[in-house]
């Protein structure tokens, strides 16, 4: 791309412009459905910038096209500065990694819960002996306090979905991926599990300088995590700013909508007083 | 008429197959009052939902009764027949509605049609004329305005339909006969925030309106129980770990489990600010196949004593307070 | 985990139709090597009546029908055997790998599929029967393979289609595995109950056809399988009336059904471990 020297040094690691997807179906009436148009923002080195909004308002297929699982209608993603088509696919995923909302489709419930750990060691260049795989994946696994001996060798149905999301975050940080999709990682998992998945994330953010793309349509999680955060309708980005700046003084009505729907804990919404 | 709607006394509900017995709910003992809206929380895998398929009376193939009774509006409703079940207790006292119903909806159906088989099904009428259909349409548009549903919705077919609308419909389908009392199984926890937040508005509409008098709310989410409910359950591993007053479970919780679990999960202000770091609770839930001996939580808890390892600690009752708990640490305060 | 192998074992239709087909294995395999030379024409002995010398009496030719009747069973297995196992292949293949490529490969696996779907087994035979000399037991199972695969490959592909969409997929494909792996295997193991099934119904379907065509005078004429068995009793004219040697056309035609009938309830045992609305312990 062109704006290499623009966008290679200042620490962006990536950057989407413009992004669009449209969907056509019908052969005859063609009907347009809009997935994503025109997202544009960075992510730097160690930033974690979340993706607030409902269902149906296009995040997931902004994950989906910086993932390289679908292709963009126009505009373009760059990964530290190249375009991501550029880049060989394996070569690419060494990079890029996600954590998908369904957990217990993310793991084949065919094979014990390694499978998704041994399997990652295919991006890596030449071969590894398999004592050295399995000290790999049990070391990661305990730098992201998961007790390999409580995980390993058991089939997905056995552990929990915090533990299955905690262990595909594991397998982004065996492969070294720089830039992880997290795609409402906590939305299906029990409330209760869901600190240990936000906390990983932020303490990797911390210590490895990982670079997190959070989508979630809770915003009140996005506020826990992330810097910066971007909200989207209906496939438009309607704000984005900073998370404070947002939270306290959202200017668009949406934003004051999902805010509103923030679970409380500690307190009633004035509807259900 | 019973004083409370629903009594459940040492209910013993187990899993039996070839993959062993799994104690899903093991002696466990509460009321609900009329009027009130019961939440029962606590992690994936502590016996909710099994809890509310044995209060529903049609526990699936494998869960077996083992012990207990559960009085439904007085009605002991595992002694009497499967018909009397069906007109007494299922058709005008109790409605259940389980954990991803909304996926029930058949895909080739409009909504409206779905509402026809259902009162068929319920009535033995067979509503063929125009006028009799009419009449069954405008109770339900009526019916579903308390639910946020609009009349349009019952021309739609499940798929042009939200995951919360579809929802709303199950509940509004479940409870046209104003049941005394709707158990309901996890009704938000595959939606997103905005549509939580209807959902939950929903309901209480359905309580205010006079249509539903009492609920059984299953959830693993506290945030939500806090909206809805007056009283709550903890449940851990097939048993209760704490039972009271909502309000006060949350701001003063007294069993540990309770209180790690408030902790791990996230909550905001009204701003949306967060409150406090989140901690989540170390360790995971016992397999129920072999349950740990005396207290089951006793594994994971931090304030673990030498009694806790040994001896199942009973419920302590607080004498001003409505709830009890069943942790030992309580035992010098209700020793007296 | 619930093992289903050990439900399968606890099954009593799986295991009741698996007693039965093993022991008309046995008798299909063990008995023709044991017995005589099945094409034996003893002249002096034609349409005799079960005795203890013949169990189950001789043909109008002098034939022991008993000894037929093994190899009978043990050629109609091969047949099935072999179009089951190759229908299963190709019903898997067209079913699986198009699909999941997408695109243009999906639509000419799926023209494939209904075109074979559309093409009449009967006719086709004929016209073989009256072009290929020689007919063999491994060219008939062949044929049944190439025209009985379409209706389980369209059922694969539709399974294909929703388990492509499952995360593992992309989660496979983001481990940099190609599409052929991850069909082999993220895809196919999640579908191995099915696809046993698929072969059972294949093989009990393709032993059926193969006696109606014999039967009807356009498989093979020269090895014996139970369609050979019925067509000749049913063609034999040394005897007044053809249903006077009773003993030559019963025994084939309740082997068959009892076949048929154990291969049935194997896939009804299956299907009710595989199809958790079925099962029940």
């Amino acid at each position: 791309m062109d704006d290499t020297s623009e966008t290679g040094n200042n620490g962006i690691v990536l950057k989407c412009e413009g992004l669009t997807k449209l969907y056509t179906s019908g052969l005859i009436r063609t009907k347009t459905v809009t997935g994503a148009k025109d997202v544009s923002f960075g992510i730097k080195r160690g930033e974690i910038v979340s993706l607030a909004g409902e269902s149906g308002s296009g995040k997931s297929t902004v994950a989906r096209m910086i993932l390289r699982l679908i292709k963009p209608t126009s505009g373009s993603i760059t990964l530290n500065g190249r375009s991501i088509y550029s880049y060989d696919i394996r070569e690419y995923y060494r990079q890029v990694q996600a954590v998908f909302q369904d957990p217990y489709s993310a793991f084949n419930p065919f094979y014990t819960v390694d499978h998704v750990m041994e399997r990652a060691f295919g991006l890596r260049e030449g071969s590894i002996d398999p004592d050295e795989k399995d000290k790999i994946i049990q070391s990661t696994l305990e730098s992201i306090g998961l007790n390999p001996s409580e995980v390993l060798g058991r089939y997905p149905h056995e552990l929990s979905g915090g533990q299955m999301q905690r262990m595909l975050i594991g397998r982004s940080l065996l492969i070294g991926s720089q830039l992880l999709i997290a795609d409402e990682p906590t939305s299906m998992i029990d409330a209760s599990t869901r600190a240990g998945v936000l906390n990983l994330l932020l303490s990797l953010k911390k210590d490895k300088g990982l670079s997190v793309l959070f989508i979630t349509h809770d915003i009140g999680q996005a506020q826990y995590v992330s810097e910066r955060v971007l909200v989207m309708k209906q496939g438009e980005v309607v704000e984005q700013g900073p998370v404070d700046e947002v939270f306290i003084r959202p200017k668009h009505p949406y934003t004051k909508e999902l805010l509103a729907a923030v679970p409380t804990l500690y307190e009633r919404w004035d509807t259900c007083r | 008429m019973a004083t409370h709607i629903l009594e459940v006394q040492d209910l013993r509900g187990y899993y039996r197959g070839t993959f062993g017995v799994v104690h899903a709910v093991d002696g466990v003992s509460f009321t609900v009052d009329r009027g009130v809206v019961m939440g029962i929380a606590g992690e994936s895998g502590g016996g909710k939902s099994t809890l509310a398929q044995l209060v529903s009376g049609s526990p699936p193939p494998l869960l077996h009764l083992e012990g207990g009774t559960i009085l439904v509006d007085g009605i002991d409703i595992y002694s009497i027949n499967p018909e009397e079940l069906r007109t007494e207790v299922k058709c005008k006292r109790m409605s259940y509605v389980p954990q991803s119903s909304m996926e029930s909806l058949n895909p080739v159906k409009r909504i409206r049609d779905f509402i026809f088989d259902v009162v068929r099904q319920r009535t033995g009428k067979r509503i063929a004329s125009s006028e009799e259909k009419a009449e069954v349409l405008d109770m339900a548009a009526n019916h579903m305005k308390t639910l946020g549903l609009d009349r349009p919705v019952l021309d739609r077919y499940p798929h042009e339909l939200s995951g919360g609308m579809k929802q709303r419909v199950v509940i509004a389908v479940s409870t046209l006969w104003n049941p005394k009392l709707l158990i309901i199984d996890e009704p938000t926890s595959a939606l997103d925030v905005t549509s939580q937040k209807r959902m939950i508005e929903a309901l209480l509409n359905l309580k205010r309106a006079g249509t539903i008098e009492s609920m059984l709310y299953i959830s693993h989410d506290l945030t939500s129980l806090r909206q809805l409910c007056g009283e709550c359950i903890i449940m851990y591993a097939g048993k209760i770990a704490e039972i009271g007053d909502m309000e006060e479970t949350i701001d003063s919780p007294r069993h540990p489990y309770s209180r790690l679990l408030t902790a791990a999960i996230a909550s905001y202000d009204s701003k949306g600010r967060k409150m406090g770091e989140l901690k989540s609770i170390a360790g995971s839930p016992p397999d129920l196949r072999d349950p740990p001996a005396g207290c089951r939580f006793h594994p994971r808890c931090p304030y673990v004593m030498d009694i806790c390892r040994t001896k199942e600690p009973p419920m302590f009752w607080a004498g001003e307070r409505k709830g009890g708990a069943s942790c030992w640490l309580l035992t010098s305060q209700a020793g007296q | 985990m619930i093992d289903v192998w050990e439900l399968l074992l606890r099954s009593r239709k799986f295991m009741f139709g698996l007693a039965v087909l093993i022991s008309l294995i046995l008798l299909g395999t063990v008995g023709p090597w044991l017995l005589g030379d099945p094409y034996y024409m003893n002249l002096s002995l034609i349409g005799r009546p079960p005795s203890p010398e013949h169990l189950l009496g001789t043909t109008s030719f002098g034939e022991d029908v008993f000894t037929q009747l093994c190899n009978a069973i043990g050629n109609s297995l091969v047949v099935g055997l072999i179009a089951g196992v190759l229908g299963t292949l190709i019903a898997v293949f067209v079913g699986a790998v198009g699909p999941y490529i997408g695109g243009m490969a999906d639509r000419i696996s799926s023209l494939a599929t209904n075109l074979a779907l559309v093409l009449p087994l009967i006719p086709l035979f004929i016209i073989i029967a009256s072009v290929v000399r020689g007919l063999n037991l491994v060219l008939i199972g062949l044929i049944l393979a190439a025209t009985s695969w379409p209706w389980a490959a369209r059922s694969i592909r539709s399974q294909v289609l929703t388990l492509k969409e499952r995360e593992y997929v992309n989660l496979a494909r983001m481990s940099g595995q190609n599409s052929v792996d991850i069909v082999v295997t993220e895809v196919l193991p999640n579908m191995l109950a099915y696809i046993m099934m698929v072969f059972v119904i294949l093989t009990g379907t393709a032993i059926l056809a193969e006696s109606a065509l014999s039967m009807i005078g356009v498989s093979t004429t020269r090895t014996i399988t139970l369609g050979y068995m019925l067509y000749w009793a049913q063609h034999e004219t040394t005897v007044p009336f053809w249903w006077n040697i009773w003993w030559w056309f019963i025994p084939p035609g309740i082997v068959l059904t009892v076949l048929l009938t154990a291969i049935f309830v194997i896939h009804a045992g299956m299907d009710e471990i595989f199809n958790p609305r079925l099962r029940e312990l």
